[in-house]
């Protein structure tokens, strides 16, 4: 098949695992991103795909063949590093043709090929110049043109965005997912951004601790995530503790509750954690009645202008609530009032 | 892969290099009659308590030591002030300082011995050990000088800054601050001016004449005259007392860092 | 208050006084003033090293009367004799030797310190305690154990006689080849405590990326390791001929007379014939050479350098 694949893959640095049980198919064509805090293996694993460096078991294929025992200088990639690695000794025009002159292209064919990948990465003109004297943004597109030089099958980015400010980031992202679209090469990013992640992917894999969490689009990672993990992780999310009580029901702090159903393989009286999203809890007044509802104490009002949020303090349990000013829910700091949890908002998870 | 193999090759063969002095070295050392063999011929230890017994050598031994520990400490005592004027004040009479201190070191030995023996001669007041404490001294400035340098270098600013706000003044911040940072680089310092000094000899050959004889001064007229495994067992405590001195360096400071390595703050 | 005490010290009115008092005050008085224990080295340095070295210079010109005296005066005899053969050809061993070595262990020393640079932790540390260790020897102990290195019981060349490639055992010293070996190799260790700071100040993921785009390990250190390190290596080369300049212990004891070098040349003038003005004036001479390139060396790192501007 095209694409990339990972099976059993894992790597240990002497006590300590990087990466563990990594079984992932990337189709051509798609732009992946790694997704995770500090420390989980997202740039590890996108170092043992480059083959900087060589996984304690498993295997890496590329288009059905085995990448795994190939060093890095034989492998078609193209990579963006964290702090770019541009050659501070040789121009924007060498550094973007460094490969090519590698592979004996003559001078003329060189500066041809560095003149349009300026051209592709929107920064024509600048072959001559020292790196110093560029901003950041124009190294990271310099950075971008030369890992494309080779046109290679694999493009793979380490937070390639997380030293420009936040208005260059969101034109960048932009950028990339038009650049991969246009040229159909299949992408891989890591980032701990979730946002960024959200925004240019066509498939995020979340990652936690070494492992992979959970892989699937943004939108279906966001509305049902498989672990607490990922339900913490991505957007902001209420998470309760909940104990399994048969069919699709869970029971929170002695209350019954409907939910859109639970994971296979639980026994019952299993702990659970219920995730909701603030934006799905509705505040009534203490005095309304009706299924799926928590009494509560009103601790805080947050109006931000484009939304309003309600912090409740439920028996010890704490729960946010989210509204637009339309429907903002008319309390104050102090009051007393029950939170509906909807039925179809509560995923459950296994705790 | 062949460049793997080559590399191993190569650091094999250099380490192996390296450690041929060494084994050579203490094979003769080895040696059971007063002969310098290599490889020895009989096995036995009874040159290394000569060194302590032997009224020539252990006086030589006792110069070194001497000359040593008080050369390392006005090198060091001259290099701090050297280094804190230039890094605090940069104004050019502490450049100027400064550089002098540098060319003691940048010139071959040979240059500073004539010319410290030259004035000594002077005077009339050559061949004692204060010639040579005062020559190792300053001849060996160099080396703390530039530690001690890098050292303050490294110290954050904002330490400073932090501290000047919460009311310390220069002094303060100095013991508080300051001489913390850079004594591993103050130890480090004196601990490579007390080896070179041990090992130096051309500075002690001209100022010690012949009343005051160091070690490597004795151990080359030795190897020209009479021949005894003693040089071997002396060299060999040599290389051991510095095993033990820079692993212990290494065990309790930041060698790579006393040494210059750049730590990025990740 | 203090604050305005303070821009009033500094702003003192501009006296009228001549450069030089002005130069006094300025340059030297009032940098005293706020670090008086500046005059420690100073006086150290000042008095048992640039004094020295003012008197060599002097002497260097005064009438030599017979051995270890001499009195006042002023002549060039002793500079005239610099363009003997004999000194000419001394000076050009010196030379020949100090640029080989240099080379020779540079050689050596570039690849194994960018080797050690990119070990693990422990590995590193354990490779820089062994060459402070090597380090540590002092030349006379290198100088002879490579005597018996390559000397005829028990050296290298019986290894090559049982491989096959020599029929006889020789002895390699007293000669050319065991001089300048012995002192490339006294000057490895030196080389890489210079080399070491540049190295690690080398960013991994520069080779990295060569890597990436197509370069063999080999390659990648050719084209990006070694220019990074051009400034560094030179300097180096600089420090090192400069150092084997000034080689004594080694050339003595491994080398035949026609392979004398320069510090033997004014020990020998200096202790053996007396011959003090002579003596100063080579070192005279010797000294201009080296500071020339010792000068060339701190103007070259002046990047790195750690004195603040």
């Amino acid at each position: 098949m095209n694409g990339l694949e990972l099976h059993d893959i894992t790597k240990r640095f002497g006590a300590v695992t990087a990466v563990t049980d990594i079984n992932l198919t990337i189709p051509q064509g798609r732009f992946i991103s790694f997704l995770g805090p500090s420390g989980c293996g997202k740039t590890t694993l996108l170092r043992l795909i480059a083959g900087l460096e060589v996984p304690t078991t498993g295997n890496i294929l590329l288009d059905g063949e085995d990448m795994t025992p190939r060093p890095t200088h034989q492998r078609n990639i193209g990579m963006v590093f964290q702090s770019l690695a541009l050659f501070p000794h040789l121009s924007v025009g060498e550094n973007i043709t460094y490969a090519l002159k590698i592979r004996g292209m003559d001078r003329g064919a060189r500066r041809r090929k560095a003149d349009e990948l300026l051209d592709l990465v929107r920064l024509p003109g600048v072959a001559d110049r020292n790196i110093r004297q560029l901003s950041g943004g124009q190294r990271q597109r310099v950075a971008i043109a030369r890992a494309l030089a080779l046109e290679p099958k694999l493009f793979l980015l380490d937070e390639p965005l997380s030293a420009l400010d936040a208005k260059l980031r969101e034109e960048m992202q932009v950028e990339l997912r038009m650049l991969q679209e246009r040229l159909g090469i299949t992408t891989i990013i890591v980032t701990h951004d979730q946002r960024e992640a959200m925004t240019m992917s066509d498939e995020v894999v979340v990652m936690s601790t070494a492992r992979i969490q959970q892989v699937g689009p943004p939108l279906e990672i966001y509305r049902n995530p498989a672990t607490a993990f990922v339900a913490e992780f991505i957007g902001t999310s209420n998470l309760v503790a909940a104990r399994q009580a048969g069919g699709t029901r869970v029971e929170i702090a002695g209350t019954m509750f409907d939910t859109a159903g639970l994971p296979d393989g639980l026994k019952p009286d299993d702990a659970v954690v219920v995730s909701i999203r603030p934006e799905d809890v509705h505040v009534f007044p203490e005095s309304s009645q009706g299924p799926n509802r928590l009494p509560g104490q009103v601790t805080f009002v947050r109006d931000v202008g484009a939304s309003v949020e309600t912090f409740v303090d439920c028996d010890g349990l704490q729960i946010v609530a989210m509204a637009t000013p339309k429907d903002r829910p008319d309390v104050r700091k102090g009051d007393r009032v029950r939170v509906e949890l909807p039925a179809e908002s509560c995923i459950v998870v296994k705790a | 892969m062949i460049v793997r193999l080559a590399k191993g090759a190569f650091l094999t063969i250099f380490f192996g290099m390296f450690t041929v002095p060494l084994v050579i070295v203490a094979g003769i050392s080895l040696n059971e009659k007063k002969y310098m063999f290599f490889p020895p011929q009989g096995l036995s230890l009874r040159w290394y308590p000569e060194v302590f017994e032997k009224s020539s050598w252990f006086d030589a031994l006792t110069n070194s030591v001497v000359v040593a520990l008080c050369a390392g400490a006005i090198a060091v005592a001259i290099a701090l002030p050297t280094a804190y004027f230039l890094w605090r004040h940069g104004v050019i009479y502490a450049k100027a300082l400064f550089a002098i201190g540098l060319v003691p070191f940048a010139l071959p030995p040979v240059i500073t011995a004539l010319g410290m023996l030259i004035f000594w001669s002077s005077f009339g007041y050559v061949g004692r050990i204060e010639n040579i404490i005062l020559g190792h001294g300053v001849f060996l400035v160099t080396l703390p000088l530039v530690m001690i340098s890098l050292g303050l270098e490294s110290i954050d600013d904002e330490l400073l800054e932090a501290a000047r706000t919460m009311g310390a003044d220069s002094r303060r911040i100095f013991t508080s601050v300051v001489l913390p940072m850079i004594l591993p680089y103050m130890i480090a310092g004196y601990a490579f001016v007390l080896v070179l000094s041990m090992n130096e000899y051309i500075i002690a050959f001209f100022l010690g004449q012949h009343a005051t004889i160091t070690l490597p001064v004795k151990v080359l007229a030795s190897l020209r005259s009479g021949y005894t495994p003693v040089i071997a067992s002396v060299s060999v405590m040599f290389i051991l007392l510095a095993v033990v001195v820079f692993g212990l360096i290494a065990r309790f400071g930041d060698l790579p860092k006393l040494l210059g390595a750049w730590t990025p703050k990740e | 208050m203090n604050e305005l005490q303070a821009t009033s010290d500094s702003e003192e009115p501009t006296r009228a006084g001549s450069l030089p008092a002005r130069f006094l005050l300025d340059g030297i008085v009032r940098p005293l003033r706020r670090f008086p224990l500046a005059l420690f080295p100073t006086f150290m340095l000042g008095v048992f090293f640039v004094v020295p070295f003012c008197i060599m210079v002097v002497i260097s010109f005064w009438h030599r009367i017979e051995s270890k005296t001499y009195e006042p005066g002023f002549e060039f005899t002793h500079y005239e004799r610099f363009f003997s053969p004999l000194f000419t050809s001394h000076l050009w061993v010196s030379v020949q030797f100090s640029v080989l070595a240099s080379i020779f262990c540079l050689l050596v020393a570039v690849p194994f310190t960018y080797f050690i640079s990119r070990f693990r932790r422990r590995p590193q540390v354990f490779s820089l305690v062994f060459i402070l260790c090597v380090l540590s020897l002092s030349e006379v102990i290198i100088a002879y154990s490579l005597s018996v290195a390559l000397g005829r019981p028990a050296g290298i060349t019986n290894v090559l006689v049982w491989v096959g490639l020599m029929e006889q055992p020789q002895s390699l010293f007293p000669g050319y080849f065991a001089t300048l070996f012995g002192l490339s190799y006294f000057n490895i260790p030196f080389a890489v405590l210079v080399l070491y700071p540049a190295c690690t100040r080398l960013d991994r993921e520069l080779t990295e990326a060569a890597q990436t785009l197509g370069a063999t390990p080999v390659r990648s250190f050719f084209s990006i390791v070694l220019p990074l390190l051009e400034h560094t290596i030179l300097a180096a080369f600089i420090l090192l001929f400069v150092f084997t300049m000034g080689a004594y212990v080694t050339p003595t004891w491994l080398g035949r007379p026609e392979d004398t070098m320069m510090a033997q040349l004014i020990t020998d003038q200096a202790l053996q014939r007396g011959n003090f003005p002579f003596a100063a004036a080579l070192a005279f001479f010797f000294m201009t050479v080296t500071l020339v390139l010792s000068l060339t060396t701190v103007w070259l790192r002046r990047g790195d350098q750690v004195g603040r501007a």
